[in-house]
């Protein structure tokens, strides 16, 4: 299980994830937070989150064990572009952008 | 905001980069007045008390509510012991998380007589919570 992993699998992740989240950025409208300290500990909240309960599941949402639930808050999460769009940054902070209306 | 955010959460951390602990002794008092709750003292702490309270449900590798420790300190120098400042882990007592169906965090939740009367979700101004807890105190 991965509450059994070691730093290279930690590691691992944060390279994955870090890609992953940069990549996205790269692709969409929304931008990685400017603040490469919040970034920085995001990314960390994100290996905890995939060591712990399986997934990169956001670090500022609940993981509640219903696979189909809690799918939707894996990084990027389903709601950060409708987050973004409201208040110019998804819930925990680690996208960014420009808000609508 | 960007900016204040990553102060105040930079200010809670230690220099390795890893979040310091709410609380080392997770049992025990938090620093200043916060005390705190677990699964199993919840009910008899909050849902069984009279008078306010207010609840932070927080995780550790939340950064926004890393940003969230230091206000909740300062609430509770304020209002200790007129209004009961907790908070609860919500990794490792998911069973109070999800009875008040949260799902977002940091969420905070002030408390009167038992029963949930305001709930902020996500990083909220030291002036809200002081208003949220005034209005509760009248």
């Amino acid at each position: 299980m991965a509450d059994t992993a070691n730093e290279a699998d930690l590691e691992a992740w944060r390279r994955e994830i870090t890609e992953r989240t940069s990549r996205h950025a790269a692709e969409s409208a929304c931008r990685l937070n400017p603040d490469e300290r919040i970034v920085k500990a995001l990314i960390e909240g994100l290996v905890r989150r995939k060591q712990k309960s399986g997934d990169f599941y956001c670090p500022c949402r609940i993981v509640t064990g219903n696979p189909e639930a809690d799918r939707r808050n894996v990084c990027p999460c389903e709601t950060h572009e409708a987050e973004i769009a409201e208040t110019g940054k998804c819930h925990c902070a680690l996208f960014v952008g420009d808000k609508k209306g | 905001m960007l900016a204040a955010l990553a102060a105040l959460f930079l200010s809670s951390c230690e220099e390795s980069g890893k979040p310091e602990t709410h609380n080392q002794e997770r049992r025990q008092p938090m620093a200043g007045n916060v005390i705190e709750l677990t699964d199993a003292t919840f009910e008899k702490e909050i849902e069984q008390a009279k008078g306010v309270c207010l609840v932070d449900f927080w995780a550790e590798w939340c950064a926004p509510c890393r940003m969230m420790a230091s206000t909740v300190a300062a609430i509770a120098a304020d209002y200790a012991p007129k209004a009961k400042i907790c908070k609860l882990d919500t990794d490792a007592h998911r069973d109070t998380a999800a009875k008040f169906g949260i799902t977002a965090i940091p969420t905070l939740i002030i408390f009167k007589d038992g029963e949930p009367v305001k709930r902020f979700v996500g990083v909220t101004s030291k002036e809200d919570l002081k208003a949220g807890l005034d209005a509760a105190l009248k």
